[in-house]
């Protein structure tokens, strides 16, 4: 089984080294085909990890009026212990509202000076477990003294649901992107076979199985799609590296740089060696030792 | 180890092949089959090889029916043949050494014995000092030995040949029927083709068959 094995990877070198430029420019192409993947799912990834943010971040605030005595504001904290799902219950005073929205608008706190007092009114900020949600809103429609809620949530599903939106188009271009890729490999196996017809006809003449004629072509296909891979592996390394020292400066919730690199470098490779396989078996299928 | 029967062969386009044969070629024959140009002789090689089917008739090669043959079956006849082809049929870009040794690869040769095989083979056709020579870079003499070594390093049951002097000059031609005649071990049979009736060797133990019309008949 094992008895051409050294003449197979040897045949496979010959192969790509009989058309090296048009191989090179192929492997280049790839590269930049399969970096493109890699930019799709790492924005899926950022996206993945914008949402997950954002929802810990969506607190629920509970106002009451400004004219409630201690004992009432005491009462509606009571309540709230009593509701399930909530992580922390944190009290602002007016105060610490106002300086909420100093740090909000950042440069543009001044326009804040323009009111003769402070305009913003105290209130309960509630951390809430994600899935318990719907519960606890729920559940705060039935407390006395309440004045009216702020959902954060609202805005959070809108941009899930950009997000969502923008996914969909991701995986149709990562669909889209693969395809091309196969089908360049498929292409480029081709060509090598009919670049090569005559040393096929000949082998097929001398008795050669299809299998001996087929698997140089397959490695070669394998190789040029591994080699794409890691190419592509090695400029998403270097853009993600670029990107996060230029991301540093902006409110970006990115996920962990390592973790985005890790997950870009094995699956651009495993994805570049499928994408070999099943492009080198469709380029040779049928096309030798017939 | 060939037998035919009424055997007929018509291209697509209605042209005669080969007509009526009826033949019995047996183990170990030296068979040289003259004829003019388009007459009927490459085609009758190539329905031996399989690549062109009977159209009528009865044929047999080495046993196997060659109306009946599958692809698998047609793959191992042709393992068991050893051809030289009219244009030699040789890997562009491979030494003389590897072209020999590649054809061994899917035969019963032993992994260790095929650069043994293949070098003992172009030592006995006399190329020992350019086995490492692209064949690119071989004259049409050389290219043809590379050919026959190439053919008989297979230790086919059948050696066929088409036109194997074709392109050589007088001495090449004589050598290149020599090595073919020579070489083949006792239970190989021989089939060579030609148009140049004076190269076919007069030994006794030479089977002349002459092709006139796509009919095929002993001289």
């Amino acid at each position: 089984m094992f008895k051409n094995t050294g003449y197979y990877f040897k045949e496979a070198s010959t192969l790509f080294k009989i058309d090296f430029k048009t191989n090179l420019l192929s492997i280049l192409s790839m590269g930049l085909v399969l970096t493109i993947l890699g930019i799709v799912i790492s924005g899926i990834l950022v996206g993945d990890n914008f949402i997950e943010i954002l929802s810990r971040e969506a607190d629920i605030g509970v106002f009451y009026s400004e004219d409630l005595n201690l004992v009432d504001r005491l009462a509606i904290k009571d309540e709230l212990k009593k509701i399930k799902g909530l992580v922390e219950i944190i009290e602002v005073d007016k105060e610490e509202s106002l300086k909420e929205m100093e740090e909000v608008l950042g440069g543009d706190k001044d326009v804040l000076e323009l009111f003769d007092e402070n305009p913003f009114l105290p209130y309960f900020n509630l951390k809430v477990e994600l899935d318990e949600r719907e519960g606890v809103l729920k559940a705060l429609e039935g407390i006395r003294n309440i004045s009216h809620v702020r959902d954060n949530n609202e805005v959070v599903e809108k941009i899930k649901i950009l997000i969502n939106n923008m996914k969909i188009i991701g995986v149709f271009l990562a669909v889209a992107v693969s395809l091309v890729s196969a089908i360049v490999i498929s292409h480029i196996i081709r060509q090598g076979i009919y670049l090569n017809r005559e040393r096929i006809e000949t082998l097929t003449l001398l008795g050669a199985p299809p299998s001996f004629i087929k698997i140089p072509f397959l490695i070669e296909g394998v190789f040029m799609s591994l080699l794409a891979g890691a190419l592509s592996a090695l400029m998403l390394f270097l853009l993600i590296v670029l990107f996060y020292s230029k991301a540093s400066s902006m409110f970006l919730p990115l996920p962990e740089k390592g973790i985005l690199i890790v997950t870009n470098v094995v699956l651009t490779v495993g994805v570049s060696l499928i994408l070999g396989i099943l492009g080198s078996s469709t380029g040779v299928g049928g096309q030798v030792g017939e | 180890m060939i037998e035919t029967k009424n055997l007929n062969f018509y291209y697509k386009d209605g042209t005669l092949g080969v007509s009526d044969v009826n033949l019995n070629i047996g183990e170990g024959e030296k068979v040289f089959i003259t004829g003019e140009s388009g007459s009927g002789k490459s085609t009758f090689l190539k329905l031996i090889l399989g690549i062109v089917k009977p159209s009528e008739g009865e044929f047999t090669v080495l046993g196997r029916d060659m109306n009946k043959l599958s692809k698998g079956e047609l793959r191992l006849l042709r393992t068991e043949i050893g051809p030289v082809f009219q244009e030699f049929r040789l890997i562009k870009g491979r030494t003389a050494l590897e072209n020999v040794a590649i054809s061994l690869r899917f035969t019963d040769v032993k992994k260790k014995d095929i650069y043994t095989r293949s070098k003992d083979f172009l030592t006995r056709v006399g190329l020992e000092e350019k086995m490492k020579t692209l064949v690119d870079n071989l004259s049409y003499g050389q290219l043809q030995r590379v050919a026959v070594a190439r053919a008989l390093a297979r230790n086919p049951k059948l050696l066929i040949a088409d036109e194997p002097t074709g392109n050589l000059d007088h001495d090449n031609a004589i050598n290149t029927i020599k090595l073919l005649t020579d070489l083949k071990e006792d239970h190989q049979t021989v089939i060579i083709t030609t148009h140049q009736t004076g190269l076919i060797p007069t030994d006794g133990d030479i089977r002349r068959l002459t092709v006139k019309r796509g009919q095929i008949e002993d001289v």
